[in-house]
């Protein structure tokens, strides 16, 4: 009977103790009472559409309900979000209390103390450790994490199957990748590249494709082969590294795949996100390495010629398999007219039900668990997903703040030069390094920000 | 009234004469008038001007902290003189302007000289001519970029079907992507010249023609010696307007190329907004712009000074 009072006691303990803490985490998350404020929130544009739309729909009205406050969303479009922000604060405007940037945005504004840090939630192992490194400068966080991202491999299974490759295994190794490349990749008669009578002005099927605009979309997916080949753009003290061997291998590469071996669609500089997707959904190239989000418009037939036809995995490697992490954080200026409110908000948003919400529309949350149960209970892309997160490196660029866009920009510039043949890689990149370490001596980068990081 | 008619003693008796105190008093009276035009374009032209001036001389960084922007003199005019993207930029905003302006002088005046001699249908060749005007440059940017797409293009898809070519990589590589520049600049602008020279036409006298006529002028010599020497004032007014326009081109490019592919299409505009808006360095970009602005100065004082000289 002691005995049985006793487990009946030390179960009660248990259970009291266990619902203290939860009650403890739930009490931190909610707002105060802030009946009659506004607070303005900076969003890029086209997250107001789906499948971003419902999560923000969400985070308003639980947020407005618990808290009093009211929720205003300023759409900006992507590319002029930052320069936008950034006025306002220079200009003193008061104008945005808050908003949600990509993986790029709480490093950039925090070093440059536009932005303040934000509570991190008392459960914050639960959150991938990349992520809050990418929005953390040193041991504050200054983006409450609202979305993780990873690449992820796309194949065709039907062209694998018709190019005599097993329809469920991709590519392990890079080389493998571009050895296929080329047996996938096809002309209007049939031919592959290098056989006689290839047409290369008349390809039906490329074998990859590759984002090679100068924007944003042309850097982010070069770093995926620029971490696989074991390559960076700074070690782990910030010097200059993106001429080493390793990275010239990875533009190498690159530059191989479109000049030489014709797997790339000839027209790839002007490659941006929308005309690589719409080249993949139209049927016209086996294999891609992107973003997930490509996943759920290749099943949507409203827009994709393949449906039911696409694989996704592990990206393959070279020296690892190492690629590159993206995601959304939610970020509080300094200026903030409403900053105890925009504060509130930031835990808001780091809330489990907000990783459920993010998970249900189909983007990879930033919670751990959040990911465990999706993966365990859903189909592709998940898997994928989870399969790639683990190999995910910070982009160093991030950190040097006000040097970022400039670096990326000189970036994508080399990677242009490459490709067309203007300079070899390895003239490419290493004019690319001189111009870095330009920028970060005049950025002070050295001086007054490398010691924050 | 003309300086003619003020000059003229019968018109001068008929206003009352005015002693040197009322003068003034008008003088304040229309100065008075005026201040409110003076002071909103001293806050939205002056003022930006002076701002950009003054910037140009400092290490003003978006991001700098209070306290440490400083006069550094002409060390950002000397970096951009030294930087390799500037003379890039420069180079092909000179080949710009001076290839675009020119094409559309001349298209504008083909047009202009068959719209005069339409007879029906006149104003609906001219709504519809001036159809690429009412396009917003984004949108018109955008609609081209489509069109100009390698896979998807409609231009392409036309090259192909026609046989002509198997397609060209408009945006793609360095040339062809400059071209395509030039293709939607002279395709939106064209229109503004259009209506400028019609303009200037409907003023030359139909007499003259019909003299030159009787006496037995063609053509081209009616052209050569009545259109072309009576429509030269209103053609460098549209050559400075639009030779304006040009150099400082920034949204086709911004939309289209983004200066690439490796920076083949980098103009001086886009390369001020990057060094404000993605370098922050306010004052390298005030550099440039002055630099800009200097240069444009001098050119438009070239052309107004021609356009004094009278006809001949």
């Amino acid at each position: 009977m002691s005995a049985r009072l006793l487990t009946i006691g030390v179960a009660l303990s248990a259970a009291l103790a266990t619902s203290t803490a939860f009650a403890d985490e739930d009490v931190w998350f909610q707002p105060g009472k802030y009946d009659g404020r506004t607070v303005n929130i900076v969003v890029n544009a086209s997250q107001l559409q789906p499948p971003f739309a419902p999560i923000l729909q969400e985070l308003k009205d639980s947020f407005e309900k618990a808290s009093g406050a009211k929720v205003v969303y300023n759409p900006l479009p992507e590319n002029d979000l930052y320069k936008k922000v950034r006025l306002s604060i220079v200009g003193k405007t008061g104008a945005y209390d808050g908003m949600f940037t990509g993986a790029g945005g709480a490093k950039d504004f925090g070093l440059s103390g536009q932005i303040v840090p934000v509570p991190a939630a008392p459960d914050i192992a639960d959150f991938f450790p990349g992520d809050v490194s990418q929005y953390s400068i040193g041991d504050k966080l200054y983006g409450a994490p609202l979305s993780s991202d990873t690449n992820i491999l796309y194949w065709r299974k039907d062209l694998f199957e018709k190019a005599g490759l097993d329809p469920n295994t991709p590519p392990a190794t890079y080389q493998e990748m571009q050895d296929w490349a080329v047996k996938l990749t096809t002309d209007k008669n049939g031919k592959h590249p290098g056989e006689e009578g290839f047409d290369v002005n008349n390809i039906d099927i490329y074998g990859l494709a590759f984002k090679g605009s100068k924007k944003l979309a042309s850097t982010w997916e070069w770093y995926n082969y620029l971490f696989a080949f074991g390559g960076n753009v700074f070690d782990d003290k910030f010097n200059v590294v993106v001429n080493s061997p390793e990275a010239v291998a990875s533009l190498a590469w690159l530059t191989e795949n479109f000049r030489d071996k014709h797997v790339y669609p000839s027209d790839t500089l002007s490659f941006d996100y929308p005309e690589f997707n719409a080249l993949f959904l139209q049927g016209r190239v086996a294999m891609a390495i992107n973003w997930p989000f490509m996943y759920q418009l290749a099943q949507d037939p409203a827009q994709s010629k393949v449906v039911g036809l696409v694989n996704v995995g592990r990206k393959p490697a070279a020296k690892t398999h190492a690629g590159n992490i993206g995601g959304w954080s939610y970020n509080v200026l300094v200026d903030a007219p409403n900053q105890d409110v925009a504060l509130d908000f930031a835990k808001w948003v780091q809330r489990k039900a907000t990783a459920e919400q993010v998970a249900a529309a189909g983007i990879v949350p930033t919670r751990i668990s959040v990911l465990d149960s999706v993966v365990g209970s859903k189909g592709d892309p998940w898997p994928a997903i989870a399969a790639n997160l683990p190999d995910g490196q910070m982009v160093l660029p991030l950190a040097t703040g006000d040097s970022w866009m400039p670096i990326e920009e000189v970036l994508q510039i080399a990677i242009q030069e490459s490709l067309l043949g203007q300079k070899t890689p390895q003239q490419a990149l290493d004019g690319a390094a001189a111009s870095i370490k330009e920028i970060l001596d005049r950025n002070g980068f050295y001086t007054n920000i490398l010691g924050q990081n | 009234m003309t300086q003619a008619s003020l000059s003229n003693p019968q018109v001068s008796r008929a206003w009352p004469q005015k002693n040197g105190r009322s003068r003034l008093g008008d003088r304040a009276f229309g100065f008075l008038l005026a201040s409110p035009l003076l002071v909103i374009m001293a806050a939205i032209i002056a003022y930006p001007l002076a701002y950009a001036v003054i910037a140009s001389f400092q290490n003003f960084r978006l991001t700098s902290g209070p306290g440490t922007i400083r006069f550094i003199g002409f060390d950002n005019y000397l970096w951009a003189l030294g930087d390799t993207q500037f003379w890039t930029a420069l180079r092909n905003t000179l080949l710009y302007a001076g290839i675009a302006v020119p094409a559309e002088l001349a298209l504008g005046l083909l047009i202009a000289l068959a719209l005069r001699n339409l007879t029906r249908g006149a104003g609906i060749a001219r709504t519809i001519l001036i159809m690429p005007m009412m396009l917003a440059p984004i949108a018109m940017g955008l609609m081209w970029k489509f069109m100009f797409n390698d896979q998807l293009g409609i231009i392409n898809h036309l090259l192909k079907l026609s046989g002509i070519s198997n397609g060209v990589l408009w945006l793609s590589q360095p040339v062809t992507a400059f071209i395509s520049l030039l293709i939607v600049e002279i395709w939106a602008t064209t229109p503004i010249m259009v209506i400028l020279l019609s303009a200037g036409l409907t003023t030359i006298p139909q007499e003259l023609y019909d003299a030159a006529k009787i006496d037995g002028a063609g053509r081209w010599q009616r052209f050569r010696n009545i259109t072309w020497p009576l429509l030269q004032p209103v053609v460098l007014v549209a050559l400075l307007l639009r030779g304006m326009d040009a150099f400082r081109v920034f949204d086709i490019v911004y939309i289209l190329t983004q200066g690439g592919p490796a920076n083949s299409t980098d103009v001086l505009s886009y390369y001020a907004y990057r060094l404000n808006f993605e370098s922050m360095d306010v004052g390298r970009a005030s550099a440039v712009s002055v630099m800009m602005l200097v240069t444009l100065a001098a050119a438009g004082l070239i052309l107004i000074n021609r356009m004094r000289k009278p006809v001949r």
